[in-house]
């Protein structure tokens, strides 16, 4: 892997990019957040015993995966229009990104805020990528082709912000923000994926613009 | 319709709304339905709609 000041010689180190997008609008999670944790939901997977010792595996379904962000922000959520830096998280969880809602009419996030908790419920897509690309700026970003760039790409596409938890417990206020999503839609199209280039001539492409509920969202 | 523009000194490549895969040199053009990318490499010009009565190209 190539000599970056990122460190990145044989693992993924320190830095990753953080884009969440819900089709109109999109945040880049990256600067307010320490902890990524990408939980794949597991294949159900159970055992037949035989009379003669025997065992037949019975297979399930593969479950829900959950993506968990720990980070620390100083807003309520993000005041800027689409393409900025999250200064907070809470209108991701309580409506959509960059927007509130005024008297039940959609509305773009000004300062003060007040974004109210509501019923409605986005569909996301997140975004995580890591990369020796110092170019590459935002989750969905390309990596550059050639030798020397690298990176991988997990994306869940569809899914929904079903937690937010303030802590002050450390003398630090840190938010946790989770992301539930299934792995399929009904026409059992993938809704996650993983992605990677290994310094090889081709890049790794910047995603597509995300349409919630595309066949292919990625 | 969009122009997107790889701005970057290698090359980019990004999924088109079609799913295409364009791969750009660098600054390299490609005609495309891509409207929007974080990505401040990927200059995305949208191109203006010209003078028909319907507002169609």
């Amino acid at each position: 892997m190539a000599v970056t000041n990122y460190g990145d010689y044989d693992a993924w180190q320190r830095h990753a990019l953080i884009t969440i997008d819900d089709g109109t609008y999109h945040v880049d999670m990256h600067a307010l957040t320490e902890t990524i944790e990408i939980d794949i939901g597991e294949r159900d997977l159970d055992v037949i015993n035989l009379l003669n010792l025997g065992q037949i595996p019975k297979h399930g379904n593969i479950g829900l995966t959950t993506v968990t962000f720990e980070g620390y922000a100083k807003e309520a959520g993000t005041s800027d229009a689409s393409g900025s830096a999250a200064t907070g998280v809470f209108d991701i969880f309580a409506y959509k990104p960059t927007r509130y809602l005024t008297g039940g009419t959609d509305t773009d996030l000004g300062e003060a805020q007040e974004i109210p908790i509501t019923n409605h419920v986005a569909r996301y897509r997140v975004a995580i990528l890591w990369t020796n690309d110092g170019a590459a700026t935002a989750g969905d970003s390309a990596v550059t082709s050639g030798t020397t760039y690298f990176g991988k790409r997990f994306v869940i596409a569809d899914c929904f912000c079903v937690g937010y938890k303030e802590s002050f417990t450390d003398g630090v206020l840190k938010y946790t923000l989770t992301f539930k999503g299934t792995a399929f839609d009904a026409s059992g199209n993938a809704r996650i994926e993983m992605q990677s280039v290994d310094a090889t001539a081709t890049a790794l492409s910047a995603l597509g613009n995300y349409t919630p509920g595309a066949a292919d969202p990625f | 319709m969009a122009i997107v523009k790889n701005n970057h000194d290698g090359t980019l490549s990004f999924k088109d709304d079609d799913k295409k895969i364009h791969e750009l040199k660098p600054g390299e053009e490609v005609e495309c339905n891509y409207k929007r990318s974080m990505d401040p490499r990927l200059e995305i010009i949208i191109k203006k709609k010209r003078g028909g009565k319907d507002g169609s190209d």
